[in-house]
């Protein structure tokens, strides 16, 4: 882990770490693409076909309503499926920047764990609008263990994705750390065009889009169970 | 010595994949049985064992990030 800056103002210590850089910068990127995005749609003919920028946000809202239709119940069709779809846009977008050279952000604790606390309130909160404040709280000290059992959820969650992201970097850097070794030996570097593609199209294709799915189901599946279903 | 013991540590660790091997190829025989019985049934098939190996697939990595912990902090 590199850091950047390290600046001590009136005896705090703060370290901004570089991953955090790059989470702003896909932030604001994907905040430009989303404001330029309803400029097209507020400007767009609705009688006409849809083309460019507008087919493609029109064919992602489309899969967002199949897909958390099924997961989650239709009233939070308003709040919890744009959320939803943005986390998944976000982690997307995050995990396959490992591809252009970004230290992918999900490979720090900190965003991972962030993004497993919002969803850990939004667990709590459907607890307690489903049963009540007292016999949340009831059934939350009875047996204390179930403590553990409410936690549990936020280690899982943040740990998987951080886990796999930061397995792949680690293994991709030792991979080029003993290709470049080797390269010694060689007349010509032929090893490197074969191993590392295929190693990249696992660890960061692969693996991005699969966790990036995983924790977008998971927590959906997770605020759903405690959610009363009329 | 030390660090000898340090890297028996970490293979341990790794040793989480053991279990996680045995599940996966569980649900990948499971899903081959599933498509053979129900060929129309492919796709989801593929989506529901594709999602339920990355679950179990945790715990493999689990043990990874231990193995790495110890590798990189205690050396």
């Amino acid at each position: 882990m590199l850091y950047i800056m390290d600046p001590t103002i009136c005896s705090i210590h703060i370290t901004i770490q570089v991953e955090l850089i790059f989470s702003l910068i896909i932030t604001a990127l994907l905040c430009a693409f989303f404001v330029y995005a309803g400029y097209k749609i507020k400007k767009a003919d609705p009688l006409k076909k849809p083309r460019g920028i507008v087919l493609v946000v029109e064919e992602a809202l489309k899969m967002e309503q199949n897909y958390f239709s099924t997961l989650l119940p239709k009233r939070c069709e308003k709040t919890l499926y744009p959320y939803f779809m943005m986390l998944a846009i976000y982690l997307l977008v995050s995990n396959l920047s490992g591809l252009i050279g970004f230290d992918s952000p999900t490979s720090n604790y900190s965003i991972t764990l962030t993004l497993a606390l919002i969803t850990f309130i939004c667990i709590q909160v459907a607890k307690v609008k489903s049963n009540g404040i007292f016999s949340y709280i009831k059934g939350m000290l009875l047996p204390p263990t179930n403590i553990l059992s409410a936690i549990a959820p936020l280690l899982s969650l943040s740990l998987r994705l951080f886990g796999n992201v930061l397995s792949g970097t680690i293994l991709m850097s030792l991979i080029y750390n003993a290709i470049g070794s080797l390269i010694s030996f060689l007349p010509i570097d032929i090893l490197s065009p074969l191993i590392t593609p295929v190693l990249h199209a696992y660890f960061d294709v692969f693996s991005g889009v699969l966790q990036t799915f995983i924790f977008v189901t998971l927590s959906s599946i997770f605020i759903s169970i405690e959610m009363n279903e009329e | 010595m030390e660090r000898g013991l340090i890297a028996i540590a970490a293979a341990i660790a790794v040793f989480a994949g053991f279990g996680t091997a045995f599940g996966e190829g569980m649900a990948a025989a499971k899903a081959v049985e599933a498509v053979g019985r129900n060929p129309e049934a492919e796709n989801k098939i593929r989506l529901m064992m594709i999602v339920g190996c990355g679950i179990s697939e945790t715990v493999a990595i689990y043990g990874l990030l231990v193995s790495f912990i110890l590798m990189f902090l205690f050396k």
